[in-house]
């Protein structure tokens, strides 16, 4: 079920980026209900039983496997995440409508897409159970972002949006600099073995530093704030609500996981 | 050549590739630099990769595999750059960090 929560936005996005037109606003309306049940059957089971839900991906278990973990903090943010995309999506329907006469207009089909694509590499992110699933949700989740912020195509968002990037992608390289140094301490990058074998020494505070330093610099805590000003004023409105409201909350998810 | 001669390449191109992205204003050197720091980075998972060789093995085979991941990632950001830069020159004309773009796009293309 886990699983399902990643795959049904992402197939979303898919299909809205294969059918055009006006379908994709029609598919991504129609798959947040969906993704809301299915989070909201997440957490209604974590609290029936107690413990946090695992999946093994392939029926390979740690170290060698990948494991999607959800205990509460990873259900209540993909609660609160489907909840806002909803509110998002009703908003932006006036904003991103697709105009009469014309079978597909630019920024309505990216929106939506990308709206999808945010949604599903966000809840890769909170439900990845090892340092790696992290880093590449996390890397969907900027890719997905940063033509949210460019939408309209104007010469000061396109800037942002590049700034965005390149301040994002720095931020992901210093968090994979700390994952590679906590491996080559430990021997694995799944979080709940990691758990049991991390004691201080100076490879495993190094990488500590390094991988927070690299998610404040997407997370946007000063010092390293300096893209979120224009990024944010550029975009259009709803954009610029799923930005802030998730995409920073998504990297920043992560700290407290480490 | 033992590990720690391609570990401290490592950790120079990573400097190298950090000083290059935040002091240079052309954007092209920006991103550029940022495939010298993602390079820095597979250097060091390399490295990591020998230490981790058990008898046998030539190299731990987890990093080489975090490594082959995070090259196509390294890829696809910088044909996202690219096409946002193409575009950026596209609308204003020039390709280096500016604090007026606003004004730049209205000069339009090569300032006519």
């Amino acid at each position: 079920m886990l699983v399902l929560a990643i795959i049904v936005p992402v197939v979303g996005a898919l299909t809205a980026f294969i059918c055009g037109g006006r379908w994709t606003e029609r598919i991504a309306l129609a798959s947040m209900p969906i993704g809301l049940a299915i989070v909201i059957a997440i957490l209604v089971a974590l609290q029936r039983g107690g413990a946090p839900l695992v999946y093994l991906l392939g029926a390979w278990s740690p170290p060698l496997g990948i494991a999607l973990r959800a205990d509460g903090l990873s259900a209540v943010m993909m609660t609160v995440t489907a909840a806002v995309v909803c509110a998002v999506g009703i908003f932006a329907r006036a904003d991103f409508r697709t105009p009469e006469g014309s079978s597909e207009a630019r920024a309505p089909f990216a929106f939506w897409i990308l709206l999808l694509a945010v949604w599903g590499a966000l809840n890769t992110v909170f439900l990845g159970g090892d340092l790696f699933t992290l880093y590449v949700a996390l890397e969907l989740l900027t890719f997905a972002a940063v033509p949210l912020v460019s939408l309209d195509g104007r010469a000061e968002t396109l800037q942002a949006a590049l700034r965005y990037l390149l301040f994002a992608l720095l931020g992901s390289l210093l968090y994979l600099v700390g994952t590679a140094l906590i491996y080559g301490a430990y021997g694995t990058l799944d979080i709940v073995l990691l758990s049991g074998l991390v004691y201080m020494q100076p490879a495993t505070v190094v990488a500590a530093a390094l991988m927070t330093v690299g998610l404040l610099a997407k997370t946007a805590l000063f010092p390293l704030h300096l893209w979120l000003p224009p990024a944010h004023a550029g975009a259009p409105a709803a954009a610029s609500a799923v930005l802030s409201a998730l995409v920073v909350k998504g990297s920043f998810f992560i700290v407290v996981r480490l | 050549m033992s590990a720690a001669v391609f570990g401290l390449c490592g950790a120079a191109a990573v400097g190298l590739g950090l000083y290059g992205l935040i002091t240079h204003p052309q954007l092209l050197r920006k991103i550029l630099a940022f495939n010298l720091l993602g390079a820095g980075v597979f250097l060091v998972f390399g490295v990591v990769a020998h230490r981790g060789a058990a008898a046998g093995f030539g190299g731990d085979p987890v990093p080489q595999a975090l490594v082959i991941t995070g090259m196509v990632v390294a890829f696809a950001a910088t044909a996202l750059a690219v096409a946002l830069l193409l575009r950026l020159f596209q609308a204003t004309g020039s390709a280096t960090w500016r604090a007026d773009a606003a004004s730049q796009a209205s000069d339009g293309p090569a300032g006519t």
